[in-house]
């Protein structure tokens, strides 16, 4: 029908006189999108017998989400099952609680609050009563959430202004350690090594894990700050030690690579020897990290830690 | 740029008691009441004619596809962080047996806040690590805080 409007000749003309096969259909489409909706004119529609509304016939899950509304899977606490005596958490009690337990403890009231507004909301429409005592038991635990807030901003706030005032205070405070560190003698060692690893993880934020630490400029200090201190705790015990102190400059370890080697040493008498033999090859070698890379390499040393330590979790 | 008002830098007691930058056209002076009522607050969702949509911006977690499907966002969803480790044995309230708790911060100006008392608590658990102090006793109700 394509030469409706040709000349009256040119059908006759262009007709198809011969045999020619049809073309063959095209492969069937892939990722053809479902319909969205179905109907039941495809014949899915099957009658089955009748049920009887009844509430055997419902069945819920004892595991169910939506019990997390109920309290002892009741339709209604009466008021002597409530709990009407007890009182809200006071903030002095709650500043004794980890933040871990401060959020249990918010998410077990915000709970409690749903149970209680939903039978409050039942007493009112459906059962028809006036009464007001879950609401007041609500207020209640109402009182204990604004005092868990209270308590977090407390502690945020008492953070702030301690940080503040560190600037001013970390050079005494860091001394009193020391002395008090350096003072503990030979057999109280296990003990002293314990508070120098909740000391370093407080003031310079030196993880006792090592692949969570996070390699800063006081990250770096405290190194150098924690290899000192130990080369000075042993070299009390030892004239070999105390000679090499005494040939540090300043007193103290400078470079953060000789520091990682102390650091990292077990904390024995041997151990730190070996230690300053290696640090007195580094010298000798003379290597030394400059101090725009301190950062970049001890991030590179913790790596190889982490990853030693993980091929070798016995260790 | 408008210049400032003369009026504002004259100190004579009517203008002290006028506003001079609210007038009527007329001249006469606004004193803040007027008989037409504020004009000026924002319209609410029960205005405007038929074609106004307020709405609340509340709502509009994704969007709608051509097909009728709707695709959710869920950068644009609400979350709740629930507790790792979730402490069941807390109770929302607590026994009105219990005496409350008292936190005396003697010696402390600021009391909870005090950089000292965080300084002092922080060498406490230098010194002995996460143990219970003599504070945390069952039956000790006033402690330092």
């Amino acid at each position: 029908m394509l030469f409706q409007r040709g000349l009256s000749t040119t059908a006759r003309v262009s007709a198809r006189t011969k045999f020619t096969r049809p073309k063959p259909k095209p492969p069937k489409r892939q990722n053809v999108r479902p319909p969205t909706q179905t109907t039941h004119h495809d014949n899915t529609l099957r009658i089955q017998a009748p049920i009887p509304p009844s509430a055997a016939n419902i069945q819920c899950p004892d595991d169910h989400p939506l019990w997390q509304f109920f309290a002892d899977k009741k339709f209604m606490r009466s008021p002597e099952e409530l709990d009407v005596h007890s009182r809200p958490w006071s903030v002095p009690e709650l500043r004794r609680k980890s933040f871990e337990d401060l959020h249990s403890l918010w998410y077990t009231c915000l709970k409690e609050r749903n149970i209680l507004a939903r039978e409050n909301h039942l007493l009112r429409n459906a059962v028809g009563g006036q009464q007001e005592f879950f609401e007041q038991v609500a207020e209640r635990v109402r009182t204990t959430m604004w005092r868990i807030r209270h308590v977090l901003s407390e502690r945020d706030w008492a953070f702030r202004n301690a940080q503040e005032a560190f600037s001013v205070e970390k050079e005494s405070f860091v001394k009193d350690f020391e002395k008090e560190f350096l003072e503990l003698s030979q057999e109280q060692d296990g003990e002293a090594f314990e508070r120098l690893s909740r000391f370093q993880h407080a003031i310079f934020g030196i993880n006792e894990f090592i692949d969570e630490n996070l390699v800063d400029r006081r990250f770096v200090e405290g190194l150098k700050y924690v290899a000192t201190l130990k080369l000075r705790k042993f070299a009390s015990r030892d004239e070999e030690l105390l000679n090499f102190l005494a040939q540090c400059p300043d007193q103290g370890i400078l470079d953060v690579g000789e520091a990682f080697v102390l650091f990292t040493s077990e904390h024995k008498l041997e151990s730190v020897k070996e230690a300053c033999d290696a640090i007195k090859e580094l010298r000798e070698r003379g290597n030394y990290v400059p101090r725009s890379e301190e950062v970049d390499t001890v991030t590179q040393y913790i790596q190889r830690l982490a990853q030693a330590q993980l091929e070798s979790p016995a260790l | 740029m408008k210049p400032t008002s003369i009026n504002c830098f004259q100190q004579s007691p009517i203008n002290l008691l006028t506003r001079p930058w609210k007038r009527y056209r007329d001249g006469s002076l606004f004193y803040g009441q007027s008989k037409t009522g504020n004009r000026r607050t924002p319209i609410t969702t029960k205005q405007g004619n038929k074609t106004l949509y307020k709405g609340t911006r509340s709502s509009g977690v994704g969007r709608h596809t051509r097909y009728g499907g709707y695709l959710i966002n869920w950068n644009r969803v609400r979350t709740f962080v629930t507790p790792k480790n979730y402490n069941t044995d807390l109770k929302p309230l607590v026994s009105h047996n219990v005496p409350e708790l008292k936190h005396s911060f003697k010696g402390y100006s600021q009391g909870s806040l005090d950089s000292q008392l965080y300084f002092e608590k922080l060498k406490e658990y230098i010194k002995y690590g996460k143990v219970p102090t003599a504070a945390s006793d069952v039956n000790c109700h006033v402690e330092r805080g």
